[in-house]
Parts: C-alpha cells; sequence; structure tokens
C-alpha cells in the first residue's frame, strides 16, 4: 500500500534519465517543494513528475507529515499531439479510473468480510454442542455480522456498477445525508459486531485460559481429556448458569449432557469466535474505505494536476 | 451426539454453493435496481431515483439475508421467497431491452438472477437444505433435554 506506483523512482532507462534532466533543469524544484509544504495538508507529500512520454519521475519521496498515509502530488504533463482541452477532460476522467479500482477494491473486501459472517452464521448452526447457549449465541452475532456486511456488499456493488454505466449516481449519492447516515449506521452495526464478537472471542479465551492454565497458543493446539472435561463442564455451567455442579455431575452421568467435548469440537468454537472477529475487522475496514470516510481512497489517489 | 458430521466436510460441501446463491442474489439486486429506475420511471430525477432504488435494493438485500439465516437455521420454507425476488429481478429486467440500456450492465443483470435460481435449484443445495433440516431437528431435541428436567418443581 505503501507504493501503488510500482516503478516510481527507478531511472531504469536512458529516457527516464534524460527525463530528469530536463525536469531538474526546466523546474525551480525547492521552490515548488517550498509551496507544496506552505499548505498544511499536504507537508511532505511526494512528488511525482509524468511527462509526454510517460516517463515516470520521484521529485521527491513522501515524508510522512501530513498523514502516515502517503500523499504524492503528480505532475501530469500533456502529451504532444493532444488538443489542451482533450487534456483537460483525460485529466478529469483519470480520477474517474482510480475511483472504479477504489470502489473494486470497496467491493471486494466488504463481500470478504459478507463471506466470513456467512460462515460464522452456517458454522454456528451446525455445531450442535454449543447450539444450546454459545453457538445460538455465535449465530446471532453473525447474523449481525452477515446483515451489515451483506448490506455493505449490496451498496458497494451498487456503486460500482454506477461507476461503470452513471457515476453521476454515485455524486449524487455521496452529497445525501441519508445515504451517509445509513452508511455510518452499517459502520455502527458492524462495530458494535466487532465488539461483540471480540468480546466473546476474548471471554472464551479468558475461559480457556481460567480452566487450564495455558497460553493461547497452547490452547488453540490442543488439550488433554481430564482438561477438555473440566473445560466442558465450565461450558455448560456458563450455558446455563442455574445448573449447580452437583446437579451437572448428574446429568453427565445420566448421559443428559456430554462428559466431555472432542478436540475439534472445541477447537472449532475457538476458530469461529477467531474467524467471527475477523469478518467484522474486514466489515468494519470495508466501510471505512468507503464513501463517507474515504481515507484509504485520498491517500492512494491524491491527485492535483499540475498545470 | 458425537456421530456429528464434521463441520469442516459440511462447509467445504455445500458452502461454496449457498454463498454463491447469495452473492447471485445481491449482485442482481445491485445491477437492476437502477436499470428499473432508469427504464421505468424515466420522469423522476436522478435524486429520486438514486434514493429508491438504493433504498429499495437495501431492503431487498435485508429479506435475502434474513430468508438464508433462516436456512441455515433448517427451515427450507424460506427458499421460495428468495426465488420470487430472483424471478422478479430477471423478469423486471427482461422487458429494459426497450429502451437500449448498456449491454454489459443488461446482459449481467439477466445472467445474475438466473444463476441465483441455478444455485438454489442445485442437488448441492437442496442436499445442504435437507441437512440443516436434520441438524435443527437434533438441536431442537437437545435444547429439550437440557431444559426439561428444569421445569419440574423440587
Amino acid at each position: 500500500m505503501s507504493s501503488p506506483l510500482p516503478g516510481i523512482g527507478m531511472d531504469n532507462n536512458v529516457s527516464q534519465f534524460m527525463a530528469r534532466q530536463r525536469i531538474e533543469s526546466q523546474i525551480n524544484l525547492p521552490r515548488l517543494f517550498a509551496a507544496i509544504d506552505a499548505d498544511p495538508g499536504i507537508v511532505g507529500a511526494g512528488v511525482v513528475y509524468i511527462d509526454a512520454e510517460f516517463n515516470v519521475v520521484t521529485l521527491r519521496e513522501f515524508k510522512p507529515i501530513c498523514s502516515i498515509k502517503p500523499k504524492r502530488v503528480i505532475l501530469h504533463e500533456a502529451q504532444k499531439y493532444i488538443a489542451p482541452a482533450q487534456f483537460a477532460q483525460q485529466v478529469q476522467d483519470n480520477p474517474r479510473q482510480s475511483r472504479l479500482v477504489g470502489e473494486a477494491i470497496n467491493t471486494t473486501l466488504s463481500c470478504a468480510g459478507a463471506v466470513i459472517g456467512w460462515v460464522v452464521v452456517l458454522s454456528g448452526s451446525v455445531a450442535i454442542p454449543f447450539s444450546a447457549g454459545a453457538s445460538t449465541a455465535v449465530a446471532v452475532l453473525g447474523y449481525a455480522a452477515a446483515t451489515a456486511s451483506t448490506a455493505q456488499c449490496f451498496a458497494s456493488g451498487y456503486r460500482m456498477r454506477n461507476e461503470i454505466s452513471n457515476p453521476a449516481r454515485n455524486d449524487q449519492l455521496d452529497s445525501e445525508e441519508w445515504y451517509q447516515y445509513t452508511m455510518i449506521a452499517l459502520d455502527a452495526v458492524s462495530l458494535v459486531g466487532v465488539g461483540a464478537s471480540s468480546l466473546t472471542t476474548l471471554k472464551l479465551v479468558r475461559l480457556n485460559k481460567a480452566t487450564t492454565g495455558k497460553s493461547l497458543r497452547e490452547v488453540l493446539r490442543g488439550l488433554n481429556r481430564q482438561e477438555r472435561a473440566k473445560l466442558t463442564k465450565e461450558l455448560l455451567s456458563i450455558n446455563d448458569p442455574r445448573l449447580t455442579s452437583k446437579m451437572l455431575k448428574l446429568k453427565q452421568l445420566s448421559g443428559e449432557l456430554p462428559k466431555r467435548f472432542t478436540p475439534t469440537q472445541i477447537r472449532h468454537a475457538t476458530v469461529t469466535q477467531i474467524r467471527d472477529a475477523l469478518g467484522a475487522t474486514i466489515g468494519f475496514t470495508g466501510s471505512a474505505i468507503s464513501g463517507n470516510v474515504r481515507t484509504l481512497a485520498i491517500g492512494l489517489y491524491e491527485e492535483i494536476d499540475g498545470e | 451426539m458425537n456421530e456429528l458430521p464434521s463441520i469442516r466436510r459440511f462447509l467445504l460441501t455445500y458452502f461454496p454453493v449457498f454463498m454463491g446463491a447469495i452473492f447471485a442474489s445481491i449482485f442482481s439486486l445491485a445491477l437492476a435496481m437502477p436499470l428499473f429506475m432508469d427504464s421505468y420511471f424515466r420522469h423522476l430525477p436522478l435524486a429520486d431515483s438514486t434514493k429508491w432504488s438504493f433504498l429499495g435494493g437495501m431492503a431487498l438485500t435485508l429479506v435475502i439475508v434474513h430468508c438464508n439465516f433462516m436456512i441455515a437455521r433448517g427451515r427450507p420454507v424460506w427458499v421460495w421467497p428468495l426465488a420470487v425476488v430472483l424471478g422478479a429481478c430477471f423478469l423486471g429486467v427482461l422487458p429494459v431491452i426497450e429502451y437500449r440500456p448498456d449491454r454489459l450492465i443488461y446482459s449481467l443483470s439477466l445472467l445474475f438472477p438466473l444463476l441465483g435460481l441455478l444455485l438454489l435449484n442445485s442437488k448441492r443445495h437442496r442436499e445442504m437444505r435437507s441437512k440443516l433440516v436434520e441438524i435443527r431437528q437434533q438441536r431442537e431435541a437437545l435444547t429439550k433435554a437440557m431444559k426439561k428436567p428444569q421445569r419440574k418443581p423440587r
């Protein structure tokens, strides 16, 4: 991400070397840099010059002063055989192309979030041993996450479609207040998803640690028979706090409740939780890039066309 | 209770078709809604048409999510609303050719509902639905077993 334009700064052929010589002799570079650094919004922005032959020359690398994410001022020289009006049109259209890429990235991210949300829903439904308590909770959490990220998936798919056939619609959408509120609401649901699922993950891991006294790595690697029995007891009493340890034992003896879960069942519960946390995070990242908080898009596509 | 189907194997077998159906429905909505608005409500200003296509699509997305959630919880009847939404998308898009829409968008808007219906009708999806019903029955039995003794007055 730090280098969206590969090959920048490498004068790997004669024409690039010549271009650098020419630019450095034509442009008063210190003055240009001073002008850029005078604007607090783009202090330390990288400066890239693209000349008429598409030689890309980095005049200055980005320094993370104004922001952590790279900003680049791109000076784009018009091609020789192109009318000024046409060039202006091209420059206007160019950010649109990068926006389409941005929408595509966003769609991929939020749809990946949706995939993980649905994995959680489906595996939470399939995992029977925990279903009386934990797994239903997992499925419900997954439902919230899946709803929010599927809605985001729809929204970004919709935006991508507009970007192809009718970009004005997206501009319209961005200017609408209700749209921004909808997206903020979706972000909020994702955030709640993040909060709730990381809470559950934490609870489960802490529970694992408290009952077995092992580190997370060891917990994930697997438990032995006694440890599993201990953890099973703990999980069952969490599912129903009214069960006293005596009743639990009686029920386990009578075969109503399992004595111990198998390693795969326990590992599955932990992995599902972690996957859930991951899914919620991806959903959140997806929304952070989209319409209302375009941090990443700004970082990658900050373009100022040189006159 | 120990003869559980391996969850990993279950997901490997059925998740692609499950997720494929969801994506096909979502993308057919995302493609079809603006197309409807552009074609059937041409007189609407851009602001309104954008608003209604987005909100309508969002509402239908929620329907799709809920249907799929119910299917995952072992209620296969909920596949019908899905099929209705997809069918409506397909049938609604078909006459749009009259208005000479963008070719790529038009063909994709026809392709995705059909793909979705194909996936819903596939052997795998049917198999998954019947498995999920079995799992629901087991789950209900387990819940009953855990709850029963507590109802007794002591």
